[in-house]
């Protein structure tokens, strides 16, 4: 107890020294729980969304199904069996489904979607979509052909409440199939992902459109909580029997899984990147404050108190400002969470970058998870703590005697000798004596400048990572999708309906080309379409491009793995991705059916064989795109020398918004527009801005830090000179030139800092620029990112660069005027008798 | 003709709620060329009268000129110039600037004065010679020995040829061998430069060597072996 109160004294007795530790210790615990939280909410709230409107936390099918998605795998609608499921303990409900894909034609146009068939009177008890109704009424029990769709989908296809809307598929005999359904209710769940594509009919409608009369395709089941899903799905097994499966959310949404597990790695980083600083931070003070009471110790020792009783003082001291900086940091974090939770922190600026994490909607709701919050607080103590065993270990092991003298080797000499001779301090005569002032004491710059180097380096290489993985998303989308700059009607971005198209690709061709900047231009017809197999439906968007063009436009020629790319005037062939061709299950030479809307609504089948299949390892590419021959698809579409979109390529990519806007001033007038790939892909740009967005929040933190480090540092070294600056003003030195030579000391660990900083970031990117990081662990999360692969390879972009590197610099500088205005304001008498 | 004047000297501080006269009423005037020891016992006041001299401290009330400047009208400013330009100071812990070199220590004050570059140097080693510390001069203070260092404190002091050179119990720390050395040798300078030392002191070796003794008791003057009492 008296070890405790003599440490609190000392904690006390050097006020703004406490107060600065404190300070690091609680923006840096209050940053990670903020940071934390935010990700954490973000996490819960697709995890939760996506279950409760959607999944349920298990499903249960014919074994085999969830891999094959083939309606032979069907099973019987046992309600004996559901029943049974029902009274298992956790479990809230059970619910029959019937799941599968199928083409919704409206009056504007078709669209691939998901089905799915419910009971609506057992539905609600395991999902909400009845909740997010916002126009008509939900299913009810007597409803026959009656759809429920999101609003965002009716909007597309052009259908309203009484509207009669057309699903067309394939049946469980293989047989195309057709019906037409009075739309009752629209909703809007807030998650893009799912008011675009999901539409819901009465169980009896499903099981009649899919020829399944007495099926269900799945047993939906809610449970009381999330995190007992294993447990539940380990107990329901013996129970089912081998012939079923048992899948819980996290196999249902692997994609949704893996996205969470990126976000948490992402934020490891980013915690072990402040914790490092804040870390190095009190390190500095701490071993500061001991050290300059050298002679104290040496005084305790000699009036015979043991080792162990000072190095206990030291530790409690420590222990003392991380408890206060612990409070206080988890008070601030706790109190800007709990604000954010309630109020949510709006993002709706970047809604589409947010929804490409299907479940997220414009606004995030922070969330404290206890676990989490425990894990970081204990962290920061021990980071507190654990700075102190060295300092207070050598202080223990003083020699009363020396230590009293102040001739304690370790505390102001040093065992480097600055060179003597030097005609430095003629030149810079006050640059000259802060840089031997920091070489007094090199552990104690070491750490000062190591802090700033650890902070930048780390900022600069997470920054390249994100500009490679940008980059890469960028070339990409650019190189297998979209080219520079599309001309094309407008409106049809939003419906890629046929009812919209270029009547004289020549015309416009010849305009474009009279630009200089455009090196290439091709034509296409883009719709979305659903491809059948003899086995499965899926959705496409369909493709029409000129063999011998597109490919001076785009490089997805380059990128076939099986097979060939199209010919010119290849008639009814298609070339797939291979994640698509996987899913058909169809090889290559192999027939497949592709469904679409004509422009004049009626449906257009057209049967192709499989030349060629492509793999650009990104999801979406793989797996949503089909490509014919753009005569062909002007045939199926009935549209004869009319093209969707002309695509041009320039010589560099950074023209493409300046050529399009010229373009659309030459456009004006028409019904036609240019189209830069960022106005194409906007959720790229977002998604760009989006963690642009989260870097500065980091380098935020990091400068506060790394400003309160080198403030605490100089000014322990200031105070440690209080004679020496006591002297100097005697002698006649200006105040001006004692505030000068403490700034001239953070000027230099700051360029220190950087150097090395910017030194091992740049090593570190540029290394694995050239090697590439590979991601694969997280490729499900990659790959639902437009134009990302497992591989990243990070891009050192200097305009991106700069501007932090410079403030990161006159931080720390700034930090170094309190303690220069400090030493230049001392009074001589009392600095020079200061002990 | 007094370099210094003080007249009616107060000093009072204030500790918490405690009132300490550390001086009252001092009058006393110090001319070109002396060499005069303030002596008392601890706490009688020498160091503070030191101080003010060395425009350091300002007095409670009453008047201290420097030459023809009264250091009461002085800003922080120009007192700062005041010590640059006329005033040498010399103090009980040496008080180098522990990065310098013994060189560059002596050069310090013509650095601020801006004295060009050779003239500094040159300066600064024949004061290094004076003071018999040629060889050592690119040594670091806490490669120099107590009198070593406390000589280069003289050189320091004496470089800039002030009007007068404060010394602080110079000898204090110092053996008496290498204090009687010390002494000898600022008498000796005293002598040929004819720069004016005013030490505070209660080492008997000062006070034999010193030609005025000036005694302080509680903050006022008991004795003053000078006949130069009248301002």
């Amino acid at each position: 107890m008296k070890l405790l109160h003599l440490a609190w004294r000392n904690v006390l007795r050097n006020t703004r020294r406490s107060i600065n530790t404190i300070i690091a210790i609680t923006v840096g615990l209050a940053a990670l729980i903020f940071v934390w939280s935010f990700i954490d909410g973000m996490n819960e709230q697709t995890i939760e969304n996506n279950t409760t409107y959607l999944t349920g936390h298990l499903k249960i099918h014919k074994k085999g199904f969830h891999e094959d998605k083939a309606l032979y795998l069907s099973m019987p609608y046992d309600t004996v069996q559901q029943t049974r499921l029902s009274g298992l303990e956790h479990v809230i409900a059970v619910t029959p489904r019937i799941e599968d894909k199928a083409m919704l034609s409206g009056d504007k146009e078709a669209r691939g979607v998901k089905v799915i068939g419910i009971d609506p009177t057992q539905e609600p008890k395991v999902t909400t979509i009845a909740k997010a109704i916002v126009a008509g009424r939900y299913l009810q029990a007597a409803d026959e052909n009656s759809i429920v769709l999101g609003d965002n989908l009716a909007k597309r296809a052009g259908l309203n409440v009484g509207d009669q809307a057309v699903l067309v598929t394939q049946a469980r005999d293989g047989s195309l199939a057709a019906d037409r359904y009075n739309v009752v209710g629209l909703y809007n769940s807030g998650i893009d992902m799912i008011d675009t594509s999901h539409v819901f009919i009465p169980l009896s409608a499903a099981q009649e459109l899919y020829s399944l009369w007495g099926q269900i395709t799945e047993w939906a089941v809610r449970i009381d909580e999330r995190q007992r899903a294993e447990n539940i799905a380990i107990r329901m097994k013996p129970d089912l029997g081998t012939d079923f499966e048992v899948l819980t959310w996290k196999q249902l949404l692997p994609g949704m899984v893996q996205m969470v597990r990126f976000h948490e790695m992402m934020t490891y980083i980013i915690i072990f990147i402040v914790i490092v600083v804040v870390a190095v931070g009190v390190a500095n003070t701490i071993l500061m404050g001991v050290m300059e009471r050298t002679r104290e110790f040496g005084v305790m020792l000699a009036l015979g108190t043991r080792q162990g009783q000072i190095i206990q003082v030291v530790l409690l001291e420590s222990m003392l400002l991380g408890l206060i900086g612990l409070l206080l940091g988890t008070l601030f974090g706790l109190g800007i969470t709990t604000y954010y939770g309630a109020t949510g922190i709006d993002l709706t600026q970047y809604t589409l970058a947010m929804e490409t994490m299907p479940g997220l909607s414009g606004h995030v709701f922070p969330l404290v998870r206890w676990d989490h919050l425990f894990l970081v607080s204990f962290v920061t103590l021990f980071i507190s703590i654990l700075p102190a065993l060295y300092p207070a270990w050598q202080v223990s092991r003083f020699q009363p005697v020396e230590a009293i003298r102040g001739s304690v080797k370790s505390t102001t000499h040093n065992v480097f000798k600055w060179p003597s001779k030097t005609t430095a301090l003629r030149r810079f005569p006050f640059w000259s004596i802060a840089l031997r002032s920091l070489w007094r004491n090199p552990r104690r710059s070491a750490l000062t400048s190591g802090a700033t180097a650890f902070g930048l380096g780390a900022f600069l290489f997470l920054y390249a990572f994100t500009d490679g993985f940008f980059e890469q998303m960028i070339n990409n989308s650019i190189d297998f999708s979209t080219s520079h700059v599309q001309i094309e009607p407008r409106g049809y971005r939003d419906e890629l309906s046929p009812a919209l198209f270029i009547s004289q690709p020549e015309t416009i061709l010849a305009q474009a080309q009279q630009h200089p900047e455009v090196v290439a231009a091709a034509p296409r017809i883009q719709v979305e379409a659903m491809i059948s197999s003899p086995t499965q439906i899926e959705p496409l968007i369909l493709t029409g491009v000129d063999a011998v063009l597109e490919p001076q436009v785009t490089k997805l020629d380059k990128m076939i793995v099986k097979g060939r790319y199209l010919q010119k005037n290849s008639a009814m062939e298609i070339v797939l991705g291979r994640k698509l061709a996987d899913e058909l299950d169809v090889r290559l030479g192999e027939k497949v059916v592709v469904t679409t809307q004509l422009a004049d609504g009626s449906l257009g089948p057209a049967a192709y064989h499989l030349v060629g299949i492509y793999q650009t390892d990104n999801e979406i590419f793989d797996r949503t795109l089909g490509f014919i021959d753009l005569t062909q698809a002007q045939i199926l579409l009935a549209m004869p020398e009319r093209i969707s979109t002309l695509t041009l390529r320039l010589d560099h990519r950074d023209l493409s918004q300046q050529v399009a806007d010229d373009l659309n001033q030459e456009l004006t007038g028409t019904n036609y527009q240019a189209q830069s790939w960022q106005q194409i892909m906007p959720v790229l740009v977002q998604m760009i801005d989006v963690s642009r967005l989260m870097f500065y929040v980091v380098l935020v933190i990091v400068f506060i830090v790394v400003a309160i480090g080198v403030t605490n540092t100089l000014f322990m070294s200031v105070l440690e000179r209080t004679r020496e600056f006591g002297v100097m003003l005697a002698m006649g030195t200006e105040p001006r030139l004692i505030v000068r030579m403490v700034v001239y000391e953070a000027v230099i660990l700051g360029l220190t800092g950087i150097f090395i900083g910017a030194l091992i970031g740049v090593s570190l990117a540029t290394y694995y620029g050239s090697h590439g990081m590979d991601l694969s662990a997280f490729s499900g999360a990659t790959g639902r990112i437009p134009g990302l692969t497992d591989v990243i390879y990070p891009v050192l972009i200097f305009n991106n660069l700069w501007l932090p590197t410079l403030l990161l610099f006159l931080t720390g500088v700034a930090g170094a005027f309190f303690p220069a205005v400090r030493a230049a304001r001392l009074e001589p008498v009392t600095a020079i008798r200061y002990a | 003709m007094f370099i210094v004047r003080i007249k009616q000297v107060f000093k009072r501080y204030q500790q918490e709620s405690l009132f300490i006269d550390a001086l009252s009423d001092i009058n006393l005037g110090i001319s070109r060329g002396e060499f005069a020891a303030l002596v008392g016992p601890s706490g009688s006041g020498k160091t503070t009268l030191l101080n003010l001299i060395g425009a350091l401290d300002l007095p409670t009330s009453g008047k201290i000129w420097i030459e023809d400047q009264e250091i009461g009208r002085l800003s922080r400013h120009e007192r700062s110039h005041l010590r640059l330009k006329k005033l040498g100071f010399i103090f009980q812990e040496y008080n180098l600037i522990p990065v310098l070199s013994a060189l560059e220590n002596v050069e310090y004050v013509m650095l601020l004065q801006g004295v060009g570059e050779a003239e500094r140097r040159e300066r600064a080693m024949n004061m290094l010679r004076e003071v018999r510390l040629d060889g050592l001069e690119h040594r670091r203070p806490s490669q120099l020995s107590g009198g070593q260092q406390q000589r280069v404190a003289v050189a320091r002091a004496m470089v800039s040829e002030p009007i007068i050179v404060l010394a602080d119990e110079p000898t204090a720390n110092l053996d008496s061998n290498t204090g009687a050395a010390l002494l000898d040798l600022m008498r000796n300078l005293n002598e040929t430069h004819g720069i004016t030392f005013v030490f505070s002191s209660h080492d008997p070796m000062v006070i034999e060597r010193a030609r005025r003794v000036v005694r302080l008791k509680d903050g006022q003057i008991i004795s003053d072996d000078s006949d130069q009492v009248s301002l």
